[in-house]
């Protein structure tokens, strides 16, 4: 795990540790989404200058030479302070950007994504396809030198921001086949590119995006033809193993409070950690985060060495575990919190609020059960 | 399963391999084949153990300088998926795993000297003297006492649920030898009883639900033992049973490993397993999202027991790790041996004694995989139970958590 040295790595933890607590208390979140949808540029500033944006891409691309796995730390500690920048998005996008030819406007984007002034997101998911990155129904006809995109992307995160949208798009092949998937990387603006945003409940930016016959040139085609599946399931498990991480960090931050409000709430007298039934909820919280704490680490020890295939398992497994744990955890810290961790004042029901997000987003539990029982049948 | 491994482990696993495929010979592959418990059957597993004594792999977790292999983790681990492919019997627990560490933290020279020699050879078992008929999970209001004469102890009272005593030469024993003063926890102390032939000792095995004797009341009658018996300080063996309890229920070995090699079992029964529909249950996609769900555990099992090998044992993260590992364990293997009687169905209901002992030439009556099945699940329901109840490991884990 990690290519990054100790010594960069505990220097970024010490600063995002910093931000989180200092800078995105509660307050400053609610502030954050109301003022700029969750999405503000001061703080994407920071993000860049501090070089978060900057650790899983190679130092000739001006990043910091690390790997996915660099960015475990960071992603924990968004998930205690529930951060809603696009941290996620922009750099699952980048990594699909970075290994083109880096050149032209790749070049341009790559650095501006790095130094914190250009946005790019990636339009994955379609109606129907639960999270597998290769159900593309989006067409891509050949129309001339170029093609034509006509077809629809949901649930794409965070494009209010972004200038540029990469999108998965097939020229070939059946519904989920591998060969016949392209990737394309276009303006936002394009004519035929139809935005509708949204905020969603856990306070992140979505939106759904039709394509109208859209024009798109050869130039815009990131892999040879039809052959961008193996980059697109690699960015689906890296995006995976970060929202893990998330996970963790939101996890460990309720069995933490709710820990602590048990210590103080009393009734019948007595503090309501003194109750046996609510002592076990939260020994089985604690189980539930822990155990999918040992998972993400063992999965992240493991990462570097394994192919993409095995990547793609890896971060399966991860989600598979991740649900469960996700529901119960969130589902307890509310209910042991009773009425007061119901209501939009207390930051508990906004905790739960994105683990159920994260639980649903790329694929919930069921659908990467079924996946892993297709790799043993198979 | 690790994705990739390196040469040097691919050839370690080799030498693994041949050794146990020239020295397991029929009469342990069989008792491996009819165990139904974490204790497989007595004379066959002792067997084993002396031949792996014999290439110094009876203790693959203890120091060298103890007569230990010294392996890493890695290496424990491939030894174990090894063991488990061959399908021989894992060691019993109680000498190795339970009271060998304690003997090697807490004991004199001279107790190091006389008692891990046998252990390791598998010359002695030792049983474990923990709980009273009146003391299960609330293991400190023992009551069996301990009083000096001398330079002898006297020890009066009885102990219950004693895993295989029926078969050991050696027993670990918590005694009350302090006054009545204190915590219950107090003057508690922790014996090395050598020699069980006493006649003031009364072994009795215990019917389980299963229809075989594994546990047993033993009775002690001013049974004399020598001071020096005292493992740790008189009083003091609290520690020590905290200690090898840490051990016990943080497991010895890799559930993980046994576990995944149920599961490959199960898998292969319902693929040829019908589902009443005309389809075969392997098909079924309740059966297949059941049997993921326990992969699952299984996978994240492994990855907590990889955490809890690199820590420090006693630190204040190992308590409530181990009770997790003993939590999440034994939940699993017994929801995993509830979906084995669920795919093996009415086969599964007949008694099969004599079928089940190991040598007895009985054929079994249906698939022989599921021989087998009902007693494990039957066995299993002890699981959650033995080695403080899965609600004790709770508590534990709440009062760390409120510290």
């Amino acid at each position: 795990m990690s290519t990054l040295n100790q010594e960069t790595r505990s220097m970024l933890e010490d600063s995002v540790n910093r931000f989180v607590q200092g800078e995105y208390t509660f307050d400053d979140r609610k502030h954050n989404l109301k003022e700029h949808h969750g999405q503000s540029p001061d703080h994407w500033h920071t993000f860049a200058e501090m070089g978060w944006l900057s650790i899983p891409f190679p130092e000739e691309q001006g990043g910091l030479g690390g790997d996915i796995t660099d960015t475990l730390g960071v992603m924990k500690v968004f998930g205690r302070g529930m951060v809603t920048e696009p941290y996620l998005s922009v750099i699952t996008a980048a990594r699909l950007l970075s290994p083109a030819n880096y050149k032209g406007e790749v070049a341009e984007l790559l650095d501006g994504i790095l130094s914190g002034e250009r946005q790019v997101v990636f339009a994955s998911e379609e109606p129907g396809s639960r999270g597998n990155p290769l159900a593309v129904a989006l067409k891509a006809e050949p129309d001339g030198t170029g093609y034509r995109l006509s077809g629809e992307k949901i649930a794409v995160m965070h494009s209010l921001t972004a200038g540029h949208v990469l999108v998965s798009a097939r020229s070939a092949g059946g519904y989920t086949d591998e060969q016949g998937i392209d990737l394309f990387l276009l303006a936002l603006d394009a004519p035929g590119v139809e935005v509708t945003g949204y905020p969603m409940m856990d306070g992140h930016q979505g939106a759904n995006i039709t394509f109208n016959g859209v024009s798109v040139s050869k130039t815009q085609q990131l892999t040879g033809a039809g052959g961008a599946a193996a980059l697109i399931l690699q960015a689906s498990s890296e995006s995976l193993l970060m929202l893990a991480s998330e996970a963790v960090g939101i996890m460990e931050t309720l069995v933490r409070k709710t820990v602590a409000y048990t210590r103080t709430r009393k009734q019948f007298g007595v503090a309501l950690a003194e109750f046996q039934v609510l002592q076990h909820r939260m020994a089985d919280m604690y189980i539930e985060t822990t155990s999918l704490a040992n998972l993400l680490a063992q999965t992240a020890s493991r990462w570097l060495e394994a192919e993409a295939p095995q990547q793609a398992i890896l971060a399966s497994k991860l989600k598979a575990r991740l649900g469960p744990a996700a529901r119960y955890v969130g589902q307890q810290a509310v209910q042991l919190h009773g009425g007061i961790g119901m209501t939009d004042e207390l930051d508990i029901g906004h905790y739960f609020k994105r683990l159920t997000s994260i639980e649903l987003q790329l694929g919930n539990a069921e659908w990467h059960r079924k996946r892993l029982w297709r790799e043993i049948a198979a | 399963m690790s994705t990739q491994e390196s040469a040097e482990l691919s050839r370690f696993r080799q030498q693994v391999r041949d050794f146990i495929e020239q020295n397991a010979d029929e009469e342990i592959l069989e008792a491996g084949r009819k165990t139904t418990s974490f204790f497989p059957p007595f004379d066959q597993v002792m067997k084993w153990h002396r031949i792996l004594h014999g290439q110094g792999w009876s203790a693959i977790r203890w120091p060298e300088e103890y007569g230990g292999t010294g392996w890493d983790v890695p290496r424990q681990l491939i030894f174990e998926e090894e063991c488990r492919r061959a399908g021989v019997p894992l060691l019993l627990p109680q000498s190795i795993a339970m009271v060998g560490p304690a003997i090697i933290h807490y004991g004199t020279e001279a107790q190091k000297k006389k008692h891990l020699p046998g252990i390791l050879a598998g010359e002695d078992f030792w049983a474990q003297g923990y709980s009273e008929p009146n003391a299960g999970s609330d293991l400190a209001s023992l009551k069996c006492r301990a009083d000096r004469d001398g330079d002898h102890y006297v020890i009066n009272g009885s102990k219950t649920w004693t895993t295989y005593a029926h078969h050991a030469n050696r027993m670990f024993l918590l005694v009350r030898t302090g006054g009545g003063a204190g915590k219950p926890q107090q003057g508690i102390s922790f014996f090395l009883i050598e020699d069980l032939s006493d006649p003031g000792i009364d072994i009795r095995p215990i019917i389980g639900l299963d229809g075989v004797p594994e546990q047993c009341d033993v009775f002690f009658t001013d049974v004399r033992v020598p001071l020096d018996c005292c493992l740790g300080e008189e009083n003091d063996g609290w520690s020590v049973a905290k200690y090898l309890l840490e051990h016990e229920r943080g497991g010895g070995t890799s559930f993980a490993t046994t576990f995944r090699h149920e599961l490959d079992l199960i898998r292969r029964l319902a693929g040829r397993t019908g589902d009443g529909f005309g389809g075969m249950l392997a098909d079924d996609p309740v059966f297949q999202d059941r049997y993921i769900r326990l992969a699952l555990e299984v996978d994240t099992l492994e990855a907590t027991e990889e955490v809890f090998a690199s820590m420090e044992k006693g630190s204040p993260q190992s308590g409530p790790m181990s009770s997790m590992i003993k939590v999440t364990s034994m939940e699993a293997i017994q929801r995993i041996t509830e979906l084995a009687i669920d795919v093996a169905g009415s086969p599964s209901l007949a008694l099969q004694l004599a079928a089940l002992t190991v040598g007895s030439g009985v054929e079994p009556i249906g698939d022989e995989d599921a021989l087998t099945l009902m007693p494990k699940y039957l066995n299993n329901r002890a699981a959650s139970i033995f080695g403080g109840s899965n609600e004790i490991q709770r508590n534990i884990i709440a009062k760390s958590l409120l510290r």
